[in-house]
């Protein structure tokens, strides 16, 4: 059999494969993205306690392997208590969208930090409200420089998808390693290199629709 | 989109490379040098999975030990060469042998005709069976018990291929979760997610000596096999030395005596 004929052969498993990939990816950033957004605002709070535990909160989600949360949750949770037993694949979004929020929220931090002082004392100034500033003023503009930032954080998380494997859940990834140790052929890795650039491809455009519909000052 | 269109081509182009030296030995040469080319180096390098026990893994120091480890130096020794053991990525496995990184793949391999394909076999020289696993106090006793219940095994192992063989017993169960290794079949069997896990008897054997207590498998087995060693298509003076050797092992008690360290009674096939 060519190379040709065994991806066609594997393509149904390569494409659940893929399904599953892009199922925990827009997940986690369907969940994510707004959430990080949100506690990024707790981080920046005046409220002393709540901006230090959420700074523990990131220093341990970015300081931990995702694998090794990923093991944590599916394989270590039902040893403390085996009514924390859950299904593969909400193990998988648990701990995903917990460590991608993590990142989102220093990714907003720096955005929200990076708006002059001068800017708020004017609204200030003006009478605007805490509130007001945040959502009038400062975090339009925030939003719009992690664009990029943000972007790359999404590519890599499409990548990130395959460390699924090892709570057995078969993303595209796994799908193929699986086929290549069956079959002792490696032509699959080929296929699913194609397709993780296709996804990221898509993603990069995307990216890209987003930043020129937020560039109107330009 | 220039610039993507540039990259996309030296993306596939990278990849075609890629592809080139993987396709299985194609182009084999005029003349088999593949036994010249080890005795000219003095050993040839077994490239195995080092978290297989009691096949190949690394003991409390860090050393590789195992059944098919004492087994290949015994062979080596007997040509007269040296052996080096190379820890590689089960799944990369192929690419490994294609590339000559490793020499043979000699880690409890079972022979299947997919395999055959990709790699020639030596002459099977270990029988191993197919068990069932279940925690001790489950109340299980043989393959019917399991009607509708999940099991578990490892991803692309011969212990899946022997479930999907049983047609009867693959129908009758809920369903198949694969891990990515053994153990974390075995862990996923604690915590509750899958009722049996099917395994190679050597692998139960080694954890159910490790911790008696929690495990069990039924009487029931679901089909014997045979382990070989796997060489690349083109190695066939390599391959009938290596054979003579392994024959030679067998024949003299040396692998009898290295099976009774490692699993209390002689496995080797005769």
């Amino acid at each position: 059999m060519n190379m040709i004929e065994y991806i066609i052969k594997l393509m149904p498993a390569l494409l659940e494969g893929t399904g599953m990939t892009l199922a925990i990816f827009s997940i986690t950033l369907v969940i994510s993205l707004p959430l990080g957004l949100l506690v990024s605002l707790l981080r920046v709070s005046k409220n002393r306690v709540v901006a230090k535990a959420v700074e523990i909160y990131c220093w341990v989600m970015r300081g931990t392997p995702l694998l090794l949360q990923l093991m944590f949750v599916y394989y270590g949770l039902p040893a403390i208590s085996p009514s924390l037993t859950m299904p593969a694949f909400t193990c998988a979004i648990i701990a995903f969208s917990l460590n991608y929020t993590a990142y989102f929220v220093e990714i907003f931090r720096g955005g929200i930090e990076s708006i002059e002082q001068g800017q708020l004392e004017a609204a200030d100034v003006l009478g605007l409200s805490r509130y007001q500033t945040m959502r009038r003023i400062i975090l339009p503009q925030a939003i719009k420089r992690v664009l990029p930032s943000l972007g790359n954080e999404v590519i890599t998380l499409v990548k990130d998808t395959a460390l699924v494997y090892t709570i057995a859940i078969h993303e595209l990834l796994r799908v193929t390693q699986i086929a290549a140790t069956r079959d002792f052929r490696s032509d699959a890795f080929i296929a699913a290199g194609v397709i993780y650039l296709l996804l990221t491809f898509v993603c990069t455009r995307l990216q890209k629709r987003v930043e020129n519909k937020f560039a109107y000052y330009r | 989109m220039k610039r993507f269109l540039a990259l996309l081509l030296t993306a596939v182009m990278a990849l075609a490379l890629f592809a080139g030296c993987s396709s299985p030995a194609s182009q084999s040469s005029a003349e088999d040098t593949s036994l010249d080319d080890i005795m000219a180096k003095g050993h040839f390098i077994v490239g195995l999975d080092d978290s297989f026990p009691p096949m190949g893994y690394r003991d409390e120091n860090g050393n590789i030990v195992g059944f098919d480890i004492d087994l290949a130096k015994a062979v080596a020794a007997q040509m007269g060469i040296e052996v080096k053991f190379q820890p590689v990525v089960w799944e990369n496995i192929a690419l490994e042998i294609a590339n000559g990184n490793v020499d043979v793949i000699w880690n409890g391999c079972t022979i299947t005709d997919a395999r055959k394909e990709t790699f020639d076999f030596s002459d099977p020289y270990m029988e191993n069976a197919q068990v069932v696993i279940v925690l001790t106090d489950a109340p299980y006793q043989t393959l019917a018990d399991l009607v509708g219940k999940q099991v578990g095994t490892q991803d692309g192992s011969s212990s899946q291929i022997a479930i999907e063989n049983n047609a009867e017993f693959s129908s009758s169960i809920a369903g198949i979760t694969g891990y990515p290794t053994y153990d974390k079949a075995l862990l996923d069997l604690v915590a509750g997610r899958v009722d049996a896990v099917v395994a190679d008897a050597t692998v139960f054997g080694y954890y159910y000596g490790i911790d008696p207590t929690t495990y069990r498998k039924l009487d029931e087995e679901l089909g014997a096999e045979e382990f070989g060693i796997a060489f690349a298509k083109d190695a066939d003076a390599f391959r009938a030395a290596l054979q003579e050797a392994l024959d030679e092992v067998i024949a003299n008690g040396t692998a009898a005596q290295i099976s009774e360290s490692w699993f209390g009674y002689d496995v080797t096939a005769n």
